[in-house]
């Protein structure tokens, strides 16, 4: 009886928690761009108008173990942007300092929210199995997004393998160029990503990625403009298909000061016939108590898609665009930032705050101010 | 007809750099593959300080905010493009 007893304690002791909250953390984000681009109509005729505009990006993700094999994971990213597009009431005027406005002068501020969840199972020591499901949701648009992963770690967790797959339905209004609505629209994008991680020695680790994308229906917004020949604006004409591809090389190393270096390296080729590759460099320095220094630079470079055009024909039938995303430019980042992990005594046994700010500049007139604060609890 | 040359052998030459990255990548891969360090002496690599990504939501940003301004994305794990107005 006593030694029933004793083991039903012992195995209810062993017994792992039915739901445990494991981290939650909260994060937001305030964009200010400035800049100008030909895809927009906010402005005078013959110039390209007016990218101006503002997001406030707030994130909230809980991390919750449901018993010994199921990790949740819900995570809900909100955008709050003034104007994601140009105004077509601002069509043909000066720019001002007032935001544009979002498609028509029936909204100024667009306001999207996603709802993210992952859920991983733990197949065993050495394999975890995902699937990701989310939703989004803004004014003219919705979309729904599913994905598989399967990560498995071999060599005693030296190298690890990750492979997922995704498949995003987009459904959206179509608007014309002067903010007339015309009906629905969809694209599709799948989506495969293969990343091999090794520990190349007992200070250093590195991984390379593939990522392959194909996106089907219609690609463009359906509001940007492209500038004519005759000075007038013409509506943007995009394929219908685009394959994506990009090879991506990371590398860490510790340094014995108590610091870390951090590159990386990206290739990226379109049959829309853009090329680019990226550079990063971050480094990250511990001070005292927890507290983290960071500093990171990085540098794109990108070749036109073969149908960008400053001054199109106007009677033209093939495809066009005038959007600065997808012109030849040269793109840096400088940043920095402070991390702060506090340990605390209790309940929470690790409190992490972070701030930390970059600025974006492009060579074809568009600059980003980014300012983010970050608060995170490890249970 | 020189434009149209032109942009083939830009891609020719994009698929070019990427094989050459991939056998670098492959070679990287398969030398490390060779690597095993044992879980005793991997507590710098445990480090925070160490992971590609320091914080999930803070990548989430720096990801949306490049596709949605940039020709190029993916790499990532995430897809390029998809689930946004933008593209």
């Amino acid at each position: 009886m006593t030694l029933a007893l004793l083991v039903a304690v012992v195995a209810q002791a062993a017994a792992p928690p039915p739901y445990e909250i494991e981290s939650m953390r909260v994060r937001f984000t305030h964009f200010d761009q400035r800049g100008r681009g030909y895809q927009s109509a906010a402005g005078p005729a013959g110039t390209a108008g007016s990218e101006q505009l503002t997001v406030e990006q707030p994130q909230a993700e809980v991390v919750a173990r449901i018993g010994d094999r199921v990790t949740e994971r819900v995570w809900i990213p909100m955008d709050v942007v003034t104007a994601a597009s140009p105004d077509h009431s601002r069509y043909n005027r000066p720019i001002t300092d007032d935001p544009p406005d979002a498609i028509s002068t029936a909204s100024r501020r667009n306001v999207a929210g996603t709802f993210d969840a992952l859920t991983t199972y733990h197949v065993d020591r050495d394999t975890d199995v995902g699937f990701r499901a989310a939703f989004h949701k803004e004014e003219p648009f919705e979309s729904w997004a599913f994905g598989l992963g399967l990560t498995r770690s071999m060599a005693e967790e030296n190298t690890v393998l990750d492979a997922s797959v995704y498949q995003v339905v987009d459904w959206f209004d179509r608007f014309k160029i002067d903010g007339m609505r015309q009906g629905r629209s969809n694209r599709s994008t799948t989506n495969l990503n293969l990343t091999l991680t090794q520990v190349l020695s007992p200070t250093t680790v590195a991984a390379v990625s593939y990522g392959g994308t194909l996106q089907l229906g219609t690609l463009a917004n359906t509001w940007s403009t492209v500038m004519l020949s005759n000075r007038e604006r013409g509506e943007e004409r995009l394929p219908r298909e685009r394959w994506r591809h990009a090879l991506a090389a990371r590398l860490a190393q510790w340094l014995p000061w108590q610091g870390a270096l951090k590159v990386s390296y990206r290739i990226y080729v379109d049959d829309w016939s853009a090329l680019a590759s990226t550079g990063e460099v971050t480094l990250v320095q511990r001070l005292f108590a927890g507290l983290r220094l960071r500093a990171s630079y990085r540098a794109h470079h990108q070749t036109a898609v073969r149908f960008f055009t400053k001054a199109a024909t106007p009677d033209g039938a093939g495809y066009r665009t005038g959007d600065s995303d997808l012109a030849r430019f040269v793109a840096q980042t400088v940043g920095g930032g402070l991390t702060w992990d506090l340990s605390r005594a209790g309940v929470v046994s690790d409190v992490h705050v972070d701030l930390g700010y970059e600025r974006y500049f492009r060579s074809n007139d568009l600059t980003v101010d980014i300012a983010t604060c970050g608060f995170g609890m490890l249970f | 007809m020189n434009r149209t040359r032109g942009y083939a052998g830009r891609f020719r030459r994009a698929v070019g750099l990427a094989l050459t990255a991939a056998v670098v990548a492959g070679v990287i891969g398969g030398s490390g593959g060779c690597v095993v360090v044992p879980q005793n002496r991997r507590k710098h690599l445990a480090d925070p300080m160490m992971r590609f990504e320091e914080d999930a939501l803070d990548a989430h940003r720096r990801q949306k905010f490049y596709t949605t301004r940039e020709a190029a994305a993916g790499g990532d794990g995430m897809p390029a493009g998809g689930g946004c107005g933008c593209q």
